[in-house]
């Protein structure tokens, strides 16, 4: 892993493009602060702004307690979006998460009371608990950015971002997501343990709930929105393809391989990724360390064995 | 060592994967029906020639095996195909080709046995690898049949066994293979189709090694022809065959019929019975004093006959010399430049050489047997009477004891005869006046048979006519001698064919100074000198087809096809390397040596290979200029023991490279950082070529850096 | 001198693993030598080539050189049937020792010619044989046995072709970086879980009975002494084992190699497999204890693969 956002060690890397405006200073910026309440994450961090960029939704697979919702939480703030949390449980209904009609009694009119989902940052914690009815209405809102209820279509949030967890242990009465919802996630990444010497300092310092709330936005939606707009722009060269398309047609030997869909998503990642190394082009390490993210959980069904397993897969497609 | 040895075993053995031939038990009905359509193709070209027996018995044994596939419980059949019991049958079947030919070490009995032989491996066929030895044979012996005839037919009947051929392999590969036959077949005739142009590249430049590399067996050289003996009969045998003697192509007028003396073996010897040629003989060179518009030019083309003479129109006046462009009289505009210039360096070179010595009795001999299509020049002059250099030797005169009537005959006549032609002049008309008789079928003569012939049975052939022509006249005290050759020969459009049956014999006698000519058959047969052998013997069934003179439209159709054979042969069986050295001349060039040929096969096959393979290169495209470098870039590297790591980035790779060479950390940066952005960064073109140019600069002194420095 | 010939005996006989996606099988790559079935039949064709120059056969000439013409050809066909075949994609599933890893092969056909009979073979002779339609992919599937716990590399491919006349064979190494996991051979008839953690707190200590006992099963190696069913072994119905009824519903069991009763390390290996199966199939949930190596409690999919793959790689080096 390379430094992300390194004071542009190539000196052309930014040179070259006139359009990216005040990223040099921002992006550093967020990027430092998500780090100082996510400590020893940075991999972690990247990825899930890189996600949120390509317009991509998060799945974190991990055992509670390692700071998925801390994460959220950091985002929301430090990105100024507003931000949800749904604990899913067994008994949660699909209007518990998208909204309700309600009769008003006053105006004598049917009303749209809107569920969790009309946030820009969704957490939604352990989705595998919830039944397949209450998860198909999530990801169908994260698919669409839009709910139906009795219907009438509701827009959501333009930034809409779903940050998922969910358990790695299959337990009684969960119901894991089935793998072609799974595809609607961009990304899925594991958190885990802190390393020994964070989790020190984490110790020392103690809870720091308290001060997310106190973080500064560093960034508006409309800067967000020209962000997204420069990502778009992030050139990729045929190597780049040639590679891509490798991996793709690698994967596809298990029963699960990458689809299409896939393909095109990881094209979009690599290009925030590289966006956020402040680079105006994707390089092959850009895929490489996304391909992970990208794969693991379309691969297998989980994070953690399919991401070893995309790496695998990396050793054996040759890299330009 | 020996572990050394073991390893070095294994490696062998793993260069060389398991040649994927399965041994299967038994091999399966498509490849067995495969192998006998191959067979049956290969076999029909040899029943013209073999003994009925062979062909009926090799049938019966293909049949067989074909039977007990289909019923594969008929309970005496396995034990017939047994190979105990087919060993047996084909040592049977040797010793009876050894009882029927007389003779086994051989041509004809090997191929015989070679036939049978074929259809008993077919018959005990169990495993792949006994197809394999099929094949081969069978490809043998489908050469073979080139042993009896090569003409057109004996060509096209070979194509679809070819075909058969490629089939069988193909089936043979693999027999599970779903693909149908018609498929198999379009590959099998693709795989020829474009194997075509490669052989006739090799057939138009292969050089033709001359004669035969050992001793022919001896049947091969019993071709149809004169031989160098006269016995009674032996003619009239040779003219009931169809078979072409040579051509003739006249620079001239064409000759007429009478004059058309082919002259051959002269034969002064005689033992009463037999008459041979004098082994003492001298050489000596063709003369001709006279008017040159008299002389006839043409081009024989001899079949071979492997014996050692030339044959020419009587009399001849030059040496027989090598046919060749430069001396083409038909005018080849190309030829005709190059002697006019001559600035060919070749020219010299391929003067016309001569290839054949004139004896003293007028006989031309070649240096070696012929044993190939021989095409030679030859001018003559037609005339009935040479004069020798000096007298004629005494065996010219020489009877043994036994004819005594005719000697005695001879004697009273000469006597009251003046003068030795007027006497010859007397036989001759002594055989027309008196009832004999001219026939093909003359009945056989016992110890005497030139008693016999001129008073008993009066009945003959040429040779008996000539026989007694000349020992009338050395009963007279006339040197006389036998001439064999041919007389005649039919025009087919441009060119005359002399057959077989054109045989001939006549006399010369020593008479003033000259041997005179004198064909006694004319006093007899006169159209046999007018018109030929059918004229002369009407009723006779026993001349062959083509030398009768009736049936008209069929008589043509053979002519066409006659004509079309001689194309055939002048271009594709008399190829050899006189045409090869005409094909370059023909192509402008000299002709090449030997390494020239070699490179010229070896650039038109890979030519060849590309076409077939399909250009351009196979669906492999070049990776542009910028990823080549980079390859080099690692490559260079590599070599220094840096190489890249499975998925290592460049900027990984750059900061090895920079901690292992830091003299050559700034140009290692530069060199990455410009790899990097012309290979993932948008770049104007201009800006490109540039940086290309500059890469390639720096990557060159980065590899001399790391030379120097390693040393 | 040694780097020279290690580079050239990796040239040529691949057995490093360094062929890396996506693989083309280019001319530099392609090995063609005659079969026996090619030399024979070129033995013959130089026979009949002694023959048309003995006999100044011209036909046989070119009857000889019509079939040289056919050698050649086949030559070319043999070779453009490997040539440019590209491999896009290579996997070899997990297995467990005794069984076999299925290894799977996605092979593409650029070119505009069906490839006919391509021939795979791994280093242990096994094989398969697929044909590939001009322009698309074919997947070539190969079970591959496997004897031994462990990684296992895929080891070199043999790419072969004798296509179309089985005169010439074609073939070339591939090497790829590709491995398995194979797990230990699962016990055949594996004695129950051992029971909850208190209850098998020490070695040696009495399992609590109070279930119903629920039937007879026979002894294996390593069952407690005290569950087993004397009386019917006193029937003469050989050592059986007492199954108690247990309460249903999840529970959680503790698996290490202390719990196997087993001596040799390998089949406490293989005893622990066949509990990590069964405790999957129960729904149990069950932590791994191996030295070195800890598995916290659970179940499902994740928890089996690293379960397996702890026992696949103990004692292991990779």
């Amino acid at each position: 892993m390379n430094q992300p956002a390194s004071a542009a060690a190539d000196g052309h890397a930014l040179a070259d493009v006139t359009t990216i405006d005040n990223i040099t200073t921002t992006l550093p910026a967020v990027l430092q602060q998500l780090e100082e309440v996510l400590m020893g994450k940075r991999e972690q961090t990247t990825m899930a702004l890189a996600c949120l960029l390509a317009r991509g939704h998060l799945l974190i697979e991990d055992v509670p307690g390692v700071g998925k919702t801390t994460l959220a939480h950091a985002l929301g703030a430090t990105l100024g979006l507003a931000w949800t949390r749904v604990q899913f449980t067994s008994d949660l209904l699909p209007a518990d998460v998208v909204g309700v009609t309600i009769f008003d009694s006053g105006n004598h009119a049917f009303q749209f009371k809107p569920g969790p989902v009309f946030t820009a940052i969704l957490l939604a914690d352990e989705i595998n608990r919830a039944p397949p009815r209450a998860q198909s209405a999530l990801l169908e809102a994260m698919e669409e950015r839009q709910v139906t209820v009795d219907g009438v279509s509701h827009a959501l949030d333009d930034d809409f971002f779903v940050i998922a967890t969910q358990n790695p242990m299959d337990q009684l009465g969960a119901f894991p997501l089935p793998e072609s919802q799974l595809d609607r996630f961009l990304v899925g990444i594991e958190i885990g343990y802190p390393d020994t010497a964070t989790e020190r300092a984490l110790l020392e310092r103690g809870d720091q709930r308290t001060e997310i709330a106190a973080l500064e936005p560093l960034l508006d939606v409309r800067q967000l929105q020209r962000w997204r707009s420069q990502c778009a722009q992030v050139y990729i060269s045929p190597p780049i393809f040639d590679y891509i398309q490798a991996l793709l047609q690698a994967t596809r030997q298990s029963s699960t391989g990458l689809s299409p869909r896939a393909g095109l998503s990881l094209v979009r990642l690599c290009r925030a990724f590289a966006f956020l190394h402040n680079r105006s082009h994707v390089l092959p390490e850009d895929v490489r360390d996304v391909f992970p993210a990208l794969a693991g959980h379309r691969l297998t069904g989980h994070v953690s064995s399919g991401q070893m397993r995309a790496r695998e897969l990396l050793e054996q497609v040759v890299m330009p | 060592m020996k572990p050394q040895r073991i390893r070095s075993l294994r490696v062998l053995r793993r260069l060389l994967p398991d040649m994927g031939q399965m041994p299967r038990a038994s091999l399966d009905a498509r490849t067995l029906y495969a192998l006998a359509t191959l067979l049956l193709l290969v076999q029909i070209p040899h029943l013209l020639h073999l003994p009925a027996w062979v062909s009926l018995s090799a049938a019966t044994l293909v049949g067989l095996r074909l039977m007990l596939l289909r019923k594969p419980d008929v309970r005496w059949l396995t034990p017939l195909l047994s190979p105990i019991s087919l060993t047996l049958m084909a040592t049977a079947s040797a010793v009876f080709i050894k009882l029927d030919f007389g003779y086994f070490i051989g041509r004809d009995p090997s191929v015989a046995f070679l036939y049978i032989l074929v259809a008993a491996k077919f018959a005990e066929i169990r495993r792949p690898s006994d197809a394999t030895l099929l094949l081969c044979l069978a490809a043998f012996l489908l050469l073979t049949q080139y042993f009896y005839s090569q003409t057109i037919l004996a060509a096209l009947i070979t194509l679809p066994a070819v075909l058969a051929l490629a089939y069988a392999l193909a089936i043979l590969r693999d027999p599970a293979n779903p693909a149908r036959t018609p498929e198999q077949l379009k590959l099998a005739g693709v795989l020829l189709l474009q194997g075509l142009p490669l052989a006739a590249l090799l057939f138009a430049v292969f050089p033709r090694l001359p004669g035969p590399l050992w001793s022919l067996p001896e049947d091969a050289m019993a071709r149809t022809g004169l031989s160098d003996s006269m016995s009674p009969g032996s003619i009239g045998q040779l003219s009931q065959s169809d078979e072409v003697a040579f051509r003739v192509e006249f620079d001239g007028p064409v000759p007429s019929p009478d004059q058309r003396y082919w002259r051959g073996p002269v034969l002064s010897e005689f033992d009463g019975r037999h008459w041979s040629a004098s082994p003492l003989r001298l050489e000596t060179t063709p003369s001709f004093r006279g008017n040159p518009d008299s002389i006839v030019d043409y081009t024989v083309m001899l079949q071979p006959h492997q014996q050692r003479w030339l044959f020419a129109l009587d009399a001849a006046v030059s040496l027989p010399r090598s046919f060749d462009a430069a001396a083409d009289g038909t005018g080849n505009p190309a030829a005709g430049g190059q002697t006019e210039n001559g600035s060919n360096p070749n020219a010299a070179r391929r003067q016309s050489r001569v290839i054949g010595r004139l004896m003293s009795d007028g006989q031309m001999i070649s240096g070696k047997p012929v044993s190939q299509v021989l095409r030679y020049r030859q001018s003559s002059v037609l005339l009935d009477s040479i004069r020798p250099a000096r007298r004629p030797s005494d065996e010219t005169l020489f009877l043994p004891g036994r004819n005594t009537r005719t000697i005695a005959f001879a004697n009273e006549l000469r006597q009251s005869l003046d003068s030795d032609l007027a006497y010859a002049q007397a036989i001759l008309d002594h055989f027309h006046r008196e009832p004999f008789h001219y026939t093909l079928r003359p009945q056989l003569l016992g110890d005497t048979p030139v008693d016999e012939f001129l008073f008993d049975t009066r009945a003959g052939f040429c040779e008996h006519y000539a026989a007694a022509f000349v020992v009338l006249m050395r009963g007279a005290g006339i040197p006389a001698r036998v001439v064999t050759g041919y007389l005649g020969g039919e025009m087919n459009r441009d060119y005359m064919i002399v057959r077989q049956s054109d045989a001939h014999a006549w006399t010369e006698a020593f008479i003033e100074g000259t041997w005179r000519r004198f064909d006694p058959t004319g006093a007899v047969a006169p159209s046999r000198v007018e018109q030929g052998l059918a004229a002369a013997l009407p009723g006779e069934s026993f001349v062959p087809r083509l030398s009768r003179r009736q049936a008209g439209w069929i008589r043509d159709a053979q002519l066409r096809w006659d004509a079309l054979n001689h194309g055939w042969q002048r271009l594709v069986v008399d190829f050899d390397n006189d045409s090869q050295d005409k094909l370059w001349d023909r192509l402008g060039l000299a002709t090449p040596a030997l390494w020239q040929i070699t490179v010229i096969v070896l650039l038109l096959a890979a030519t060849w290979c590309a076409v077939v393979l399909g250009l351009p290169g196979m669906g492999r495209s070049k990776p542009p200029p910028i990823e080549r470098l980079w390859q080099r870039l690692c490559r260079v590297l590599g070599t220094h023991r840096l190489a890249r790591a499975a998925n290592e980035s460049t900027s990984e790779y750059r900061a090895r490279a920079c901690a292992r060479w830091p003299g050559q950390a700034t140009r290692l940066e530069g060199l990455f950082r410009d790899f990097d952005s012309l290979r993932f960064q948008p770049l104007e073109v201009d800006r490109q070529l540039a940086r290309l140019r500059g890469v390639r600069r720096e990557l060159r002194r980065l590899e001399w850096a790391l030379l120097l420095q390693s040393r | 001198m040694t780097i020279f010939s290690s580079k050239f005996r990796q040239r040529i006989f691949r057995h490093r693993a360094e062929d890396l996606l996506p693989h083309v099988v280019t001319h530099q790559r392609v090995y063609i030598v005659p079969t026996r079935r090619g030399a024979a039949f070129l033995l013959s064709l130089l026979l009949m080539l002694v023959a048309a120059i003995n006999y100044s056969l011209s036909l046989g000439y070119a009857l000889c050189f019509l079939l040289t013409g056919l050698f050649a050809a086949t030559l070319l066909h043999t070779y453009r049937n490997l040539a440019g075949l590209q491999l896009i994609g290579i996997h070899c599933s997990d297995g467990f020792a005794g069984d076999s890893m299925a290894v799977t092969l996605r092979l593409a056909n650029p070119a505009a010619q069906v490839r006919h009979g391509i021939r795979i073979s791994t280093e242990d002779g096994i094989t398969t044989t697929v044909r590939i339609k001009a322009g698309q992919d074919e997947v070539a599937n190969l079970a591959l046995p496997v004897s031994t716990r462990g990684v296992h590399w895929l080891g070199r491919l043999t790419l072969q072709s004798d296509w179309p006349l089985g005169l010439w064979t074609s073939w070339s190494y591939l090497h790829a970086p590709v491995k398995a996991l194979v797990y230990p051979m699962p016990e055949r008839n594996p004695p129950p879980l051992p029971a909850t953690q208190q209850q098998c707190s020490g070695p040696g200590a009495q399992p609590d009975r109070q279930g119903d006992v629920a039937g007879l099963r026979h002894y294996v190696a390593g069952d407690s002494i005290g569950s087993i069913a004397w009386k019917s072994a006193a029937r003469g119905q050989g050592l059986q084992v007492r199954l108690f009824d247990t309460d249903s519903g999840p529970s959680q069991t503790e698996l290490s190699l202390q719990h196997t009763g087993m001596r040799h390390p390998e089949e406490q290996l293989s005893r622990l497999c066949a509990w990590v199966l069964s405790a999957e199939r129960s729904g149990t949930d069950y932590s791994l204890q191996l030295p070195g190596e800890h598995c916290t409690a659970g179940h499902g999919h994740e928890q089996r693969l690293r379960a397996l793959r702890a026992l696949a790689l103990h004692g292991n080096a990779t």
